[in-house]
This record gives C-alpha cells, structure tokens and sequence, in this order.
C-alpha cells in the first residue's frame, strides 16, 4: 500500500482524532463536539471544517496559498481565545502525531511511517502559514483597535468630561474658563 | 524509530490548563477560581469618576479607592460581606424576578447552549444557568432552609473574596441580551441576575469606567460623549454641511426650541462617531423631506442610558431628562432615534419610574395623521415606527434604485427583539428602502438574534478579545449570507450596533460594512430641490 | 459524582420505612402521623413561599417578547408571543404551562454538505419534560380514586383510557411506563450530555431518585407484590386520612409503608426545593406580564425619589456657551459690567 492510499483510507479516523484534540483544547468542549449546526455552533463548525478542508489538501498536494481560506478559518478564531500563540496555532502540528498514531496502530499500514517525512515537512510549512495568519490577525485586531478610536467613541473618555474638568481643577482655577 | 511524543511536546509548548488536558474540568465549578489577565476585564472606574456619581441626589455610590482587578488585594470596604448580603437581602424584597429567578431553576440546561459568551468562549461559567448559579449559590447560603441545613450539598456556598472576583468577571461579560430567557422554561432572565450583581459591586465600589464614565458625562452635559452644547450644535451642523454637499439640500435643524410639535432624541454617537454619523444624516434628510416640525436637544441629548448597565437608580436619574425636557420645550410628543438599550428603557422602565407624561399628547403623526395608540402612555414613538407608517401612507419619495449598491441583511437588536418586539417595522421598512436583501438563517434572528457582544458597555477596546470571540455567532451568521447572497451590510436598528459590529465585521468579515436603517431610507429618498451629485455610495460617498 | 449522595439517601429513606413498618406499633407513625406531617409541611411551606414571593412587588414590567409587538394596525401582532392584552397573556401562560412552549421553541439549523440548510428542531428535552409531567399528573389523578368513596366520573375515565392497552393483569397503566421512561430519560440527560451534568447539584438528582423510588414501589406494588397488599385496607386507610378518621384495619405490607413514606417525604421537600417551580413558573414576570408598557403605566410601589441633574444647573454652567452659539436660553447672560 501506497502512503497517500492509506491515508485516504485513514482519513476518517484520523480526521475524527485530530478534530476532537484540537476542541479538547476547550474548557467545555463537549457542545463544540456534538452540535454540527454551523450557526448554532461556530466555534466546532469552523474548525471541523477548516480542519478537514486542510488535511484534504494535503492528501492533493496543494499549493500553499490553497490553504489560506481554510487555515484563516480556524486560526481566526484561535486568535481571540485564550490562547498563548502557540496554543493557537500548535493543531496543525498535532496532525503530525496523529498520522503516526493511526498508522502505526494498523499492521498494514505501521510500515509506511518511514515514508512520512515529505508529509510531515508538508504540515511543518503549514503550521507556519497559519502562524503568518495568526499574527496578521491580531494585527487586524489592533488595526480595529485604532480604527474604532479613530471613529469618535475615544471621546467618551478623553473630552472635557467630569473627570478631565476635575483634573483640571486639580491643576488650579485658572485654567477654567 | 521511536514515535516522537508530540503530545508531551504540545504540552510543553502550551502551559495552559485547558489545551491537551480534556474537555471539562474535573474540579467542581465552585473550586474554579476566575483569574484575571490583561485582555479579559475591562478598568475599574476611576476615583473621580465614582466620587462625583456618590455626590449625586439619589445615587449611592460608595467606596471610591484606586484598585485594579489584577492584584490580590481589591481593597474591600472592611465590612463588604455584610454590605453584599445586606444588599441581596433589600434586592429581595424589592424585586420579584429576583426572588423566583433564585428559586425556580431546575438546571435544565436549555440555556446553556443559547448564549454568545459560552459559544465565543466554551467557558462553562458563560452558560447563563451558571452565571445565575454564582449569585444563587450565595442566595442558597443566606436566604434557605435547605442551603442552610445541608450547605454545599444543597449547592450553597460561603460569600467570599473569591465570589465577588467571579461575579466581577461574569457579570461582566454578560451583555443580558436575554436570548436565554426566550428558550427558559420559567422564562428566568439573566440580564436581570447581571443587573442584580452589577448592583451588588457597585456598593462594594467595583465597576468598571466605560460605563461609570458616560454615566457621569451624561448626567452632567447630557450626553455618554461629554458633549457640550455648542459641540453638540456643530456637529449636528458638520452633518448639516454634508447633506447640503452631497444633495444640495440645505437642512436647518432647530436646538433647544421651545413650541416645537416633536423633540427628537438619539444616541449621542450617532452625531459623533461613525458610522452613526450616516444614520443622523438619514434622520436630518428624512425630517426635512416630511417637514417635520421638531427640534433637537443638547440638554437631553442621549438617547442611550447607561444606567441600564449600572443601577436602576442611575437608569432612573439619566432617563427623567428626556420628560423634564419635553415638558420644558412644551412639545406634543418625543420620537426616539435608532438605539437598542435606549429603547428597553424607553418601552418597559421610562413611564414607570419618570410617568405619567400627562404634558404631552398621544402621539400623532402630523403626516399622515396615524394615531400611536401602541404609545398612549408613554408617548414616546419609535422611529422604525413613525417612518414605516409614513411608507404605508405613500409620503416619503423612494427611489430604490439609490440603494442599489447595499446588499444587505437585516440584524436585530436584542433589545428592541426581545424586550420590545420591534420586528416588522425595519423589515417593512427595508422592503421599501432597497431592491435586495436576505435574511441569516432562522435561529439567529427575530427573538433568537444573537447579540453583538459588547452591549451593556462592554464596548472597550481594552476588551477586545472578549468582543471578537463573544460576536463570533453573529459575525459567522453573517458570513453565512455574505458567502451564500453576497450581502455587503450589516443593517440594525442600534448605536451600540453600529460602532460595535464594525469592528466586529473588520475582523471577521472585512468585506461587509454597518449601517442604520435611516441611513438606507435617506440613501433612496428622493428631495425636493435636490442637486444630487453621482452619490455611487450613498451618504457615505466621498466628493 | 454527585448523584451519589442523593441515591444513598434514597436508599436510606426506603429502608427506614421498610424496618420501621416492621416494628409493632409502628403502622400508625408510618400511616398516619407521617402523612399528616409531611402534608401540613407541604401546605404551609407552599403558602409560605407562594406568599413569601407575593411579598415581593414587581417594580418593573419585564416580559420577554418573542414576537411582532402590537403597534400599527397593518402589521401583524403576534399576540400570543408578545401579548398586550390579559387574555392573550393568560393565553401564553397556558401555552407556557401546559405545552412547554420555550422548550419546544429549541430550534436548530443545520448545514449539510452541499452546502443545503436545514431546520431541524432539538425537541428531546421538550419531550421527556413532557412525557414526565404528564405521566405523573395522570398517576396523582388515578390516585384520588383512594381518597374519594364513590369514585367520580372524571377519575374513571382517565383510569379507563390510562389502561386503555389491556395488556396483563392487573392491567398495565400507561403512564407508569411513561413515568418511568421520563425519569430515565431525564436522569440519563443529566449525565451523558456534559454540560448539563456539569452544572447538575445534588439536589437535581435527588427527586429524581425519589421519585423513582416511588414509582418503583407503586409498580412493585400493583404488579409484583399484590398478593401481599391488602388495598381494601389501604382505601379504608385513605379515605380515614382525608376525613380525619384514620383507621389502620390490618397488616397493610411494608411496600405500602414504603411507598406511602418516599411519597410523604417528597410532600415535605417540596415547598424548600426547586420543585416549587409549580408555583413559580406562574409568578415568572418575563411571561406573565402584558407587553403593554407604552400603552398603560405600570406602578412601582417604591419608585425612589430621584430627579435628573436639572435643566437649570445645565444651562448655569454651559450658558456662556450657549448664548454664543444661538442655542436658546432661559435666562440671559448678565450684562458685562464694562
């Protein structure tokens, strides 16, 4: 058996056990599991799908820009969780793992780890990538940051309110006119 | 070759408690301390902020001191334990809701999965049912035979420290939408659990300034901005030049004038901040369009009430300038603008606390001549209201065509779905208004719409983590529309709204953009004498 | 792990009552002075928190609205969503109350591969609430035929459909499948799906077990143990309690003793635990209230004394200002003095 055949025979189980670690990484993950409703459950959704979208792509041998879509639609949310980055991030290495765990638990497949180190290299440049999508994503979230200051709502704080005009009384009476 | 243990590995690489570890915790929720860390709490009110509210007739606010919720020590009054169960013990006797709320649950857990803060954050404490059973447990302890007798056991618990630290960080991140009470089967309401422990912290001086702030700038110039009067006037006047720049039309809205038929009153941010700024272009255009006799007020010039985030007490004192000013102006009636929380106070606590508004008349529109009996009491319309029924008598000159670059989709406010029923009138008016638009999928809007996650002043930047994971389930319901129908616009009926999921979109969908619905209508009203320049982007084009 | 307390004191409870009804001079403790006790507490504690709630006014008119408020005349009000009269109120209690509206109200979308949207509803938790509720209405119904001598129409028609099966003999009684299948159902919820038992107390579990207890006994009773169970005496003894007469005739079996004593104690536990959601599902005020608050003024009985920071403080301090920029005033500035 080929490497790329037997992870097509593999691709259930090893979708289902990297799915279900990366959700472990949440408190209560149960719901995040069970509930397929994409809108009643966005967080499960996207990843499930953004998971499996991406280890489709590597059994095609895409193009790395080919992941953007689905590596943005996990790691978007990962990073505005409580996550540390490389908490955010650390799923897509994980597979590593649990390719080898599947294949090695099956006689007929145990043979071709040897064989994975093309993959692995593979899932290496794509935890990168989606290490590039972390960190353009928290940049956007400060860009939003600015943007919302820039909008008018810093007046709430910073205008000639009670508490600059009390600051300003601290400083003396001569400044108020 | 020996497998490489990633799992240890990923460990190493991640210290946190939950990554790799299982899903729920195996300690008892009541062992779970809330540990705070810069990102997930918003600052305490400042010192100032806090003396100048307690200085206040009517407002009690005690315990002003500077702390933060990072250190150990929050520096609690000395007897702040009897403080919080004397407190719940006067909240008991003044409010039913609390009482049955405390008693009837059944931990059923139909709620559990309806909030946007347990969705965004999978923390089992955002389950609305939880949230409740912070305060509950303290209830058990002090108010019930049971929790007496049979303490933990019956799921009571000791008032400690640690409790109000957790009260702190849940019932501030609560933004009591009350999505869960529609799905409650004794329709239990945790915005008013979070109200109750907002209450409670606040006599023990823990709050937070985003909202603390507003409260005092609107109990002193008028408005959450600290807007004076002559800003007010200018920008209100920016816009004025705008309109006139855009359409040719020159608008002379009136400030503070007595004997003026209607006082118009909307959150301050729609004259300040964008994009609230189209949506008070929309209502200058469509006031003049009818020829409405109306004026603007500096004195009462915010729509918003904070105090809805903070005590009834506050709710009560910001909101009687609205009828204080009404009756000062001798006008017959007041129209509120587009704002979600201002509208629940203005539809179940303003004729309450502020009535009888025996000065002013049963709203009619002088338009068309509808009476508004559904406000007979209050007499205060909205404006979804007024302009849908100008729509039905055929009075507003549309040209559907002019919104033709907006796709939108159409997001109700929790407030004015849940705590008004404002369902209808924007959809009518949007059927009117534009060629094309969608609705996102059945469970997410009407009264089962998901909240933009930063209402009840959790709109702060330093928060922003928590705004962007707890707006997850609505910015993916609109990314749903987005991808499937090509929806550009996210339209609402809410000022919190419009600054919030903006930001909200900017991060998760980029491409759509927030608009107020009277900034559709403006967009398609076609005005007398107008000298319209190619507008390809409605108001918001740039010339 | 929490279950784990409350069925030990199930258990407790059962042989409690089992080894004391063995006891000579015992019956009347179990038959009678039990019963009596755990009904006065159930009465008095029910009054007492009915009315300790009553005490309580309701400041503010609250109901959630689920749906189109009244408000023009063309648009269509959904008046039993967002009621604004009382009957369309008492109309969505009803709803509320008999039919579990908010539960069944549990919808789902879901998105297939394809991409196809479906709606689906998520019903389980209506349908064992229901199956449960009903089942032991109907079982607390049959059950007058002890205490009422003759047996009224009413009570023999909902035995009659209750066995309308005619399966076995004694004929089998619905609703004690139905009873126990909800409890099982319900019990199952609280530990399987996570979340729930997360949240789950000890008192969740508690009548659950109690109540199985006593439907268990009841079943034994009528279908195992007849032999044993003299309810000629067992009537007697019913209808002797309600008129204040109790007679115990003759050795009644220790399951009826049992059986009758889970009963008393889940009487008695009743009015101090969430069991009192019976009463208070009424009292709710986000569904017993009419959403008719811009139309009619709801009364705050405490409504504080609180006026807002006054038109002329505002104009005081901003009227330089104002004068400046032609808002309006009421009083002008003083004259300058040079």
């Amino acid at each position: 058996m080929k490497l790329s055949e037997a992870l097509q025979e593999k691709k259930k189980q090893i979708l289902s056990i990297w799915i279900d670690r990366t959700l472990n990484s949440y408190t209560s993950s149960d719901f995040f599991k069970r509930s397929q409703d994409h809108i009643a459950n966005p967080v499960g959704a996207n990843i499930r799908a953004g998971l499996t979208t991406v280890f489709e792509l590597l059994l095609q041998e895409a193009a790395p820009e080919d992941y953007t879509t689905a590596l943005d639609q996990v790691v978007r949310i990962r990073a505005v969780q409580d996550f540390t980055p490389s908490q955010a991030v650390v799923p897509f290495l994980e597979l590593k793992w649990v390719v080898r765990q599947v294949l090695a638990d099956d006689k007929k497949t145990s043979s071709l780890i040897q064989d994975l180190a093309k993959l692995e290299c593979e899932i290496e440049r794509v935890a990168l990538a989606a290490f590039d999508i972390y960190t353009t994503c928290r940049e956007q979230l400060h860009q939003v940051r600015v943007q919302e200051l820039k909008s008018g709502s810093y007046i709430l704080t910073d205008t000639p309110c009670v508490s600059s005009l009390l600051r300003e009384r601290k400083k003396g009476p001569d400044n108020i006119n | 070759m020996a497998i490489v243990k990633v799992d240890k590995l990923a460990k190493s690489v991640a210290q946190g408690p939950s990554l790799m570890t299982g899903s729920y915790p195996t300690m008892d929720w009541m062992d779970v301390p809330a540990v705070f860390k810069p990102g997930n709490f918003a600052y305490p009110a400042k010192v100032d902020i806090v003396n100048y509210l307690n200085k206040q007739q009517g407002l009690h606010f005690p315990n002003a001191r500077e702390w933060s919720p990072l250190d150990d020590d929050w520096k609690l009054p000395e007897n702040w334990k009897e403080i919080i169960i004397d407190g719940l013990r006067e909240r008991l006797d003044k409010f039913r809701s609390l009482k049955i709320f405390m008693d009837c649950c059944v931990r059923c857990g139909a709620c559990a999965d309806k909030c946007h803060f347990f969705l965004g954050t999978g923390d089992p404490k955002n389950m609305p049912v939880m949230r409740a059973e912070l305060l509950r447990s303290i209830y058990r302890n002090d108010f019930t035979l049971a929790g007496k007798i049979f303490g933990k056991m019956a799921g009571a618990r000791e008032m400690t420290v640690g409790v109000i630290k957790e009260w702190f960080m849940y019932s501030y991140q609560c933004t009591e939408c009350r999505r869960c009470s529609v799905y409650c089967p004794y329709g239990i309401d945790t915005a008013e659990v979070t109200m109750m422990l907002r209450e409670l912290l606040h006599l023990v001086g823990v709050g937070i300034n985003w909202i603390l702030e507003p409260v005092s700038n609107s109990n002193r110039t008028g408005n959450h901005m600290g807007l004076q009067p002559h800003t007010f006037k200018d920008n209100v006047s920016f816009l004025c030049d705008d309109i006139e720049n855009l359409t040719g039309v020159k608008v002379e809205p009136t400030f503070n004038r007595k004997g003026a038929e209607i006082l118009f009153i909307t959150p301050s941010a729609d004259v300040f901040a964008e994009p609230g700024l189209y949506t008070a272009m929309g209502y200058l255009l469509l006031f003049h369009h009818i020829g409405l006799d109306y004026t603007w007020s500096t004195y009462a010039s915010e729509g918003g009430n904070f105090g809805l985030f903070t005590s009834n007490e506050v709710m009560k004192k910001l909101n009687a300038k609205m009828y204080a000013e009404a009756k000062r102006l001798g006008v017959k009636y007041i129209i509120g603008g587009e704002c979600g929380h201002m509208w629940r106070v203005l539809h179940q606590y303003m004729d309450t606390m502020n009535g009888p508004a025996d000065f002013l008349e049963v709203p009619k529109s002088p338009i068309t001549g509808t009476m508004f009996d559904n406000t007979a009491s209050t007499k205060m319309v909205h404006i979804s209201e007024f302009t849908a029924d100008l729509i039905k008598h055929g009075k507003l000159n549309i040209d559907k065509s002019r919104n033709d670059h907006v796709i939108p989709t159409w997001h109700d406010s929790c407030n004015p779905a849940r705590a008004m029923g404002l369902l209808e009138e924007p959809r009518y008016i949007l059927d009117h208004v534009v060629n094309r638009w969608h609705e996102m999928p059945e469970n997410c809007i009407r009264e089962q719409t998901y909240c933009c996650g930063s209402g009840t002043g959790l709109n702060t930047d330093e928060i922003m983590e928590l705004r962007m994971r707890s707006g997850l389930p609505r910015a993916n319901s609109v990314k749903y529309v987005h991808d499937k129908h090509g929806v550009n616009t996210l339209a609402c009926v809410c000022a919190i709204d419009r600054a919030t999921l903006t930001s909200l979109m900017n991060y998760w969908v980029p491409e759509v953009r927030v608009a107020g619905l009277s900034e559709l209508v403006a967009n398609s009203l076609v005005m007398e004498g107008e000298q319209r320049q190619e507008l390809t982007d409605g108001l918001r084009t740039l010339l | 792990m929490k279950y784990i307390f409350p069925m030990a004191a199930v258990i407790a409870l059962v042989l409690i009552s089992w080894i004391g009804s063995k006891i000579p001079g015992m019956e009347y403790l179990f038959g009678v002075l039990v019963p009596y006790a755990a009904i006065a507490t159930f009465i008095i504690g029910f009054c007492y928190r009915v009315v300790h709630w009553a005490k309580s006014p309701v400041p503010f008119k609250i109901p959630t609205t689920c749906g189109q408020q009244y408000s023009l005349p063309w648009i269509k009000h959904d008046k039993l969503e967002a009621p604004h009269t009382t009957s369309q109120v008492v109309a969505r209690m009803f709803l509320e109350i008999v039919l579990f509206r908010s539960l069944w109200r549990n919808t789902k979308a879901e998105i297939h591969d394809g991409p196809k949207l479906t709606y689906e509803s998520s019903k389980w938790l209506w349908l064992f609430g229901i199956l449960f509720h009903y089942s032991f209405l109907v079982i607390v119904l049959r059950h007058m035929r002890l205490f009422l001598d003759p047996v009224p129409g009413p009570i023999l028609v909902v035995e009659y459909i209750d066995s309308i099966l005619q399966i076995g003999a004694p004929t089998l009684y619905m609703t004690d499948v139905t009873l126990v299948l909800g409890l099982l159902l319900l019990f199952g919820r609280r530990l399987i799906n996570r979340q729930v038992r997360y949240l789950s107390l000890a008192n969740d579990y508690f009548p659950l077990f109690l109540i199985f207890g006593i439907a268990a006994t009841g079943i034994l009773m009528r279908f195992f143990l007849r032999t044993d169970v003299d309810i000629v005496s067992i009537k007697r003894l019913a209808v002797g309690l309600v008129t204040f007469q109790p007679v115990i005739l003759s050795e009644i079996s220790s399951i009826f003793y049992i059986h009758l004593f889970l009963v008393s104690v889940l009487l008695a536990y009743f009015p101090y635990s969430k069991l009192m959601h019976l009463g208070g599902v009424f009292l709710s005020p986000t569904r017993n209230m009419a959403n008719d608050t811009r139309i009619r003024r709801h009364i705050n009985p405490w409504n504080p004394d609180i006026k807002p920071h006054s038109y002329a403080g505002y104009e005081d301090e901003f009227r330089e200002f104002m004068v400046n920029n032609d808002i309006p005033v009421e009083k002008e500035l003083p004259s300058k003095a040079d």
